[in-house]
């Protein structure tokens, strides 16, 4: 009697540990595809009141979206890769800072037209390391120009799931930059490479 | 006559290396690039044809309305289709194998010559195989990244399955000599414009165009291996990150030196 009770105490308490990783799991799921579904909103916000906000009404919309649904610090330190590690206090400050406006410049300067896109979660799994991916889809109706799938890698960090990478149609842009900004620490250094992230913004700013 | 279209590109390609001399360039080469120097001079070469040639055509081609550009390119993707249906056989992927051929015969048919693509409304993928593809399934590994004049980035695993794909190709035996060349423009005119949207990206944002052209490239080369499901490269770079984040961690705390 005894050893059933334990056996059945037992089972009940594997299964409400099973329960609660499930339960766990999804509530990350959901986390994760808010902050996705939070980017994709303000994007597409931007991109329907484009003309009236012009490249600063977009800039200054967009910003504390993408500060926020990005882990940018993170993303930062990964583009520099082996390079982060020279770098002392005030010069990573520098380069977040930097590469942050950069990111927030770029997204307000490419997403500046609307002509029926839609993005959807296609899927959310998890991946390795407590990290989630987010796969979507943005429908381009114009039928001369392909849909582009966007997966999205999340991770937790202060209780808030934020995004560190995007791999658009199967290349990741993690990768691309740590590729290019290694290119340009190797041969011109840390401080050329600021100089023409702070260029680009600018660059930017004058083509929106 | 067969035979001249295989040959042309190679001597081409030969005439073109030796012009440029293959240039080499001191310092250490990257392990993941032996070939760098040569792929370098390769790559602004080919930039050089693009910015003066092909990308003015292709602006001109993106003129034209939607729906004469969507057809054109329907007809073309229609007219290399067949390297696509003979590959997901050798890859063993028969039931794509047989969705590829039933589309290809509908659009050859209805599609009026593949101008129309008649299975695209039903949301059936359209596929993209080739031999450097089914070389890579087979576990062939895919050598040297190579960038060739006209034919742009390659490995060498896709070079090599290059001239399969060429013959491959309806294209290949139109035997009128004026539309094969006609076709064949009209193709890499269609490429390029498809291209225009990453290539604006690359010019815009890359540092280093040849290194961006090369990491995008391969990943997409990749993903296309994988059939839009590549295992995610960069998640094992993040780990590695992760490691080093670690190390210094113990450095800071005097762990270790």
């Amino acid at each position: 009697m005894q050893f059933a009770t334990r056996a059945l105490l037992r089972t009940v308490a594997a299964g409400l540990i099973g329960l609660g990783a499930v339960l766990s799991s999804t509530a990350q799921n959901a986390d994760a595809i808010a902050t996705v579904d939070q980017l994709h909103g303000a994007l597409l916000d931007i991109m329907q009141n484009a003309r009236t906000l012009g490249y600063a009404g977009r800039r200054d919309r967009i910003a504390p979206v993408v500060r926020e649904s990005f882990d940018l610090p993170f993303i930062a330190r990964f583009a520099l890769g082996r390079y982060w590690s020279e770098l002392d206090f005030e010069e990573r400050e520098t380069f977040v800072n930097v590469f942050s406006r950069w990111t927030v410049a770029h997204y307000a300067a490419r997403f500046n037209g609307y002509s029926g896109e839609k993005f959807e979660v296609v899927s959310v799994e998890p991946s390795r390391r407590e990290r989630e991916l987010v796969r979507t889809v943005l429908d381009v109706p114009n039928e001369s120009a392909a849909d582009v799938t966007l997966d999205y890698l999340l991770h937790e960090t202060d209780g808030k799931w934020r995004i560190i990478n995007v791999i658009a149609n199967g290349v990741s842009d993690l990768s691309l930059k740590r590729a290019d900004y290694g290119a340009v620490m190797k041969t011109q250094g840390f401080k050329n490479l600021v100089e023409r992230l702070e260029g680009q913004v600018l660059e930017l700013a004058d083509g929106g | 006559m067969a035979a001249n279209r295989l040959l042309a590109p190679v001597w081409f390609v030969l005439f073109v290396l030796t012009g440029t001399g293959c240039v080499s360039i001191p310092g250490e080469p990257d392990p993941n690039d032996p070939w760098e120097p040569f792929n370098r001079s390769m790559y602004d070469f080919n930039d050089g044809i693009d910015k003066d040639i092909i990308a003015p055509v292709a602006d001109l081609y993106l003129k034209l309305p939607d729906g004469g550009r969507t057809a054109i390119h329907n007809f073309l993707v229609n007219l290399g289709y067949p390297t696509t249906i003979i590959n997901q056989f050798l890859q063993g992927k028969f039931e794509r194998g047989l969705e590829d051929t039933m589309r290809f015969i509908f659009n050859t048919t209805f599609g009026l010559l593949g101008f129309i693509d008649i299975a695209g409304p039903t949301g059936l993928a359209r596929n993209q195989e080739d031999f450097g593809q089914t070389f890579a399934v087979w576990g062939i590994p895919q050598g040297n990244f190579l960038t060739l004049p006209i034919l742009g980035p390659q490995t060498v695993r896709s070079a090599v399955g290059w001239p399969l794909d060429f013959v491959t190709k309806p294209l290949f035996w139109i035997e009128t000599p004026g539309e094969f060349a006609a076709l064949v423009g009209v193709n890499i005119v269609d490429t390029r414009a498809r291209l225009a949207p990453a290539i604006k990206l690359r010019d815009e944002t890359a540092f280093d165009p040849y290194i961006f052209t090369r990491e995008a490239y391969l990943q997409q080369r990749q993903n296309l291996i994988y059939d839009g499901n590549p295992p995610v490269r960069d998640l094992e770079d993040l780990d590695l990150l992760q490691e080093d984040r670690l190390l210094e961690e113990q450095k800071r705390e005097g762990k270790i030196q």
